[in-house]
């Protein structure tokens, strides 16, 4: 399927190969700023033009926009690493490990993958049985919750694996303050104590979890989280951090004997197939021999074969009602994997009502 | 503008303008104006303040050591009122992240 | 002061007769020019496109395609969406969902649409929710919260020989420090249609041709659009760097008054009144201070638009060097 779909779609040809940049014509120019605004990705085509050194030669109007992007993912970073300082003077002195997720471990890393990254939430992790303490230094200093409704604070509370989210109202960034990467009630549930236990500091006051852990984050929270939707950008970090990570060779070696560990290695396979499909990520061969008996059947990988490069950027797959039901598909399809069906037909079904009610 | 919500500051505490600071400043006659580069944050302080903060940007230093410097500047004693104020500016700073403690 | 905007293109700009217009509207889209900006419209409803060929029927537009900065779609979403039971469905590229607004209310949408485009994506220019006019190298920037009738103020100022930059979305070139004109149509709500159809009338005889209908039962009541003065969108491109800052304050009881303000005052306004501030930073706080800095600061206060453009005349001849431009 995927060399023509994505072949044909210029985002990915630009991402794959940003020298494109220096000769596009104006249609395509206004295709691929269309497109990267949607996917979230308009900052980093301005950040590969810059690293490649062909900033200056692109149209004016082009320059112009980029300025834009350059300015909102600054902006982004500057709020992200402001509030991971504000986090830092709430827990001052904790003796816990506070381990930074997602975009705030990139930052903190200062991985390839966020430059000209916008993000909007700072993710953190602190083990189960402190968490408690966490929540009453940040209320302390001033955050509030801005979850109000009762079934959603009882559904933090209960069932998922975060504190309900914190705001603080001088500061426009909502903190989420997680106990584990995945819900509770999800039926692959992690040993958090491995990889709390392997998370190694960075700058200071604070943890980020080992590369292969925050790859392995990253993936799980893509291929079986439900976060699937318009989620372009979430596998290029991935593209990113296997070719980032994977110069140390420690890392392939390491990476599916700890997915194995830890029971994520079908969202590993997908990770790895639709990185390399998609992106042309470099993939040593015996990383792939290895998960390869992880992966699923024919007929659920053709399925995913032709669900997935929609669900990943609107123009990518199909469209229209194939494209409704691709994007459903998924949706229900990690959400199933995520909570035990009772529950989920109570979440949906709660969420659906409020929703006809106007609500949501 | 951040205001102090948090009321336990704590006194004995030796507190420092963060080396990673990166203060832009602007003002007029009535005021100052100041612009933090880390945090995004402009905050206008009238001369009073501008003072403690420029004795936190001379070194770390603690609210003792900090009225005894005021002291200096002021050529007399701070009465309690002055050094209420004192600390109310102070742990505003703190919350507003212009110092941290050390 | 006269900087040309670096991608505006002469050469490839043309006016359209309204029956030209109307079909790219209809069809794969006008792309209009508006200051620095280029948007490409496209419009499915015919009474949608009537509307805004009244308005932007003499802007420029490019004939060949052009990089635009935003695109922005008006549609049905099927047979009875747009034939039986209009609904206008706005399509801006951003991953937002407007609630679609009955069609007969079609400029609100478009207007809507290009404010949110204009107030979320753009951050290379330092954005002001201010009217913005310039005459003979005054440039004058009035920020203010909605309802402080900032918007009239700047239209009336435009209709008496100010240039208007923008009734609400003031903007500043971040290197040159200069004014960006971006002259849209001017949003009218409620009493203020009247006052700009009087105001207007004395001047215009034909002056209904500036207005569009009034669309009563919006999100804000009834809106009117109101075209800027030709000679604005003439200048859309002719800068000046700013040096007046006026606070306005409608009260129809008050006599009319300046107020001084102090410039400490004046900066904070001026940030408050800045969508963008914040994302831009220290380049932001930078401009606003040489901003303030080389301006004349004031508040007024009036109990009528004619009283307000007096004030605003007095205030400037006052405390500016007449300058040939």
């Amino acid at each position: 399927m995927s060399d023509v779909i994505t072949n044909k779609n210029i985002l990915i040809r630009v991402l794959k190969n940003p020298m494109l940049m220096s000769d596009l014509s104006v249609r395509d120019w206004n295709e691929l700023l269309r497109e990267a605004k949607i996917s979230n990705l308009a900052g980093r085509l301005s950040a590969d033009a810059q690293d490649i050194g062909i900033k200056q030669e692109l149209p004016a109007k082009v320059q112009n926009m980029f300025k834009s992007f350059d300015y909102q993912s600054r902006s982004s970073r500057r709020m992200i690493t402001w509030e991971m300082n504000r986090v830092k003077r709430a827990l001052n002195g904790t003796e816990d490990k506070v381990i930074l997720l997602k975009g705030a471990a990139y930052i903190a890393k200062n991985l390839k993958c966020t430059r000209g990254r916008v993000s909007v939430d700072l993710d953190i992790l602190i083990k189960k049985n402190r968490i408690d303490f966490a929540e009453e230094k940040f209320l302390a200093a001033g955050w509030q919750h801005h979850v109000e409704n009762d079934y959603d604070q009882k559904f933090y509370r209960e069932y998922s694996h975060e504190l309900p989210p914190l705001i603080h109202p001088d500061r426009q960034i909502s903190i989420d303050v997680h106990h584990s990467i995945l819900p509770v009630t999800s039926r692959v549930y992690p040993d958090m104590n491995k990889l709390i236990d392997d998370a190694v500091p960075c700058i200071e006051g604070f943890y980020t979890f080992s590369d292969v852990d925050i790859i392995l984050h990253s993936v799980v929270h893509l291929f079986q989280d439900g976060e699937v939707r318009s989620s372009l950008r979430n596998l290029l970090e991935q593209h990113d951090m296997f070719e980032e990570f994977g110069k140390n060779p420690d890392f392939w070696q390491k990476l599916v004997p700890r997915a194995i560990e830890l029971g994520f290695t079908r969202a590993l396979y997908y990770a790895l197939r639709y990185s390399k499909m998609i992106l042309g990520t470099d993939i040593p061969d015996h990383v792939f021999d290895a998960i390869k008996p992880y992966g699923p059947n024919i007929v659920v990988r053709s399925l995913m074969d032709w669900m997935v490069p929609g669900v990943m950027s609107p123009t990518l797959g199909a469209t229209g009602l194939s494209r409704w039901l691709s994007m459903n598909g998924l949706y229900i399809r990690s959400h199933w994997l995520r909570m035990p069906p009772p529950l989920l037909a109570k979440h949906l079904s709660i969420k659906f009502m409020r929703k006809i009610r106007g609500e949501a | 503008m951040e205001n102090s919500k948090d009321t336990s500051f704590d006194q004995t505490a030796v507190f420092r303008v963060p080396s990673t600071a990166d203060f832009i400043w602007s003002g007029w006659d009535d005021a100052n104006i100041v612009y933090d580069t880390r945090s995004g944050h402009t905050q206008v302080l009238n001369d009073f303040a501008r003072e403690l903060l420029a004795l936190y940007e001379d070194g770390p230093k603690n609210l003792n050591v900090l009225f005894h410097e005021f002291e200096k500047i002021i050529e007399g004693k701070l009465d309690e009122q002055t050094k209420t104020q004192i600390i109310d500016t102070v742990s505003g700073f703190d919350a507003m992240g212009l110092i941290e403690p050390l | 002061m006269a900087a040309q905007s670096i991608f505006h293109d002469p050469e490839n700009l043309i006016s359209l007769n309204d029956q030209a217009l109307d079909n790219r509207l209809a069809g794969e889209g006008a792309q209009l020019e508006i200051g620095p900006f280029t948007v490409n419209i496209s419009l499915k409803f015919k009474n949608i496109r009537e509307e805004f060929i009244k308005i932007y029927g003499d802007y420029p537009y490019y004939d060949a395609p052009v990089i635009r900065d935003n695109y922005i779609k008006i549609f049905g979403r099927n047979f009875f969406r747009t034939y039986i039971r209009p609904q206008a469905f706005v399509d801006v590229g951003m991953n937002d969902e407007f609630i679609p607004l009955p069609a007969r209310m079609g400029m609100v949408s478009l207007e809507m649409g290009l404010n949110w485009q204009v107030a979320s994506a753009c951050k290379q220019y330092l954005m002001f929710h201010a009217g913005v006019v310039a005459k003979d190298g005054v440039g004058l920037i009035m920020p203010a919260a909605s309802g402080s009738g900032k918007s009239t103020l700047a239209a009336g100022l435009s209709y008496r020989g100010w240039q208007l930059h923008s009734d609400e979305f003031g903007l500043l070139d971040l290197e040159t420090e200069e004014l960006v004109p971006y002259p849209r149509a001017v949003s009218l709500k409620n009493q203020s249609i009247p006052v700009m159809k009087d105001w207007v009338a004395a001047e215009h005889d034909n002056y209904l041709d500036y207005f569009t209908e009034e669309y009563e039962g919006t999100p804000k009541g009834t809106i009117c659009y109101m075209r800027p003065p030709a000679a604005s969108i003439e200048k859309m491109h002719v800068r000046t760097r700013p040096n007046v800052v006026i606070l306005p304050i409608f009260d129809p009881t008050s006599k009319p008054q300046i107020r001084p303000i102090t410039k400490t005052m004046a900066f904070f306004r001026t940030v408050m009144s800045s969508a963008n501030y914040g994302d831009i930073g220290s380049d932001a706080f930078r401009a606003i201070s040489n901003l303030i800095y080389n301006s004349a600061v004031c508040e007024i206060i009036y109990p009528s638009l004619e009283e307000a453009v007096k004030l605003v005349e007095k205030f400037v001849s006052e405390n500016t060097e007449p300058r040939d431009v």
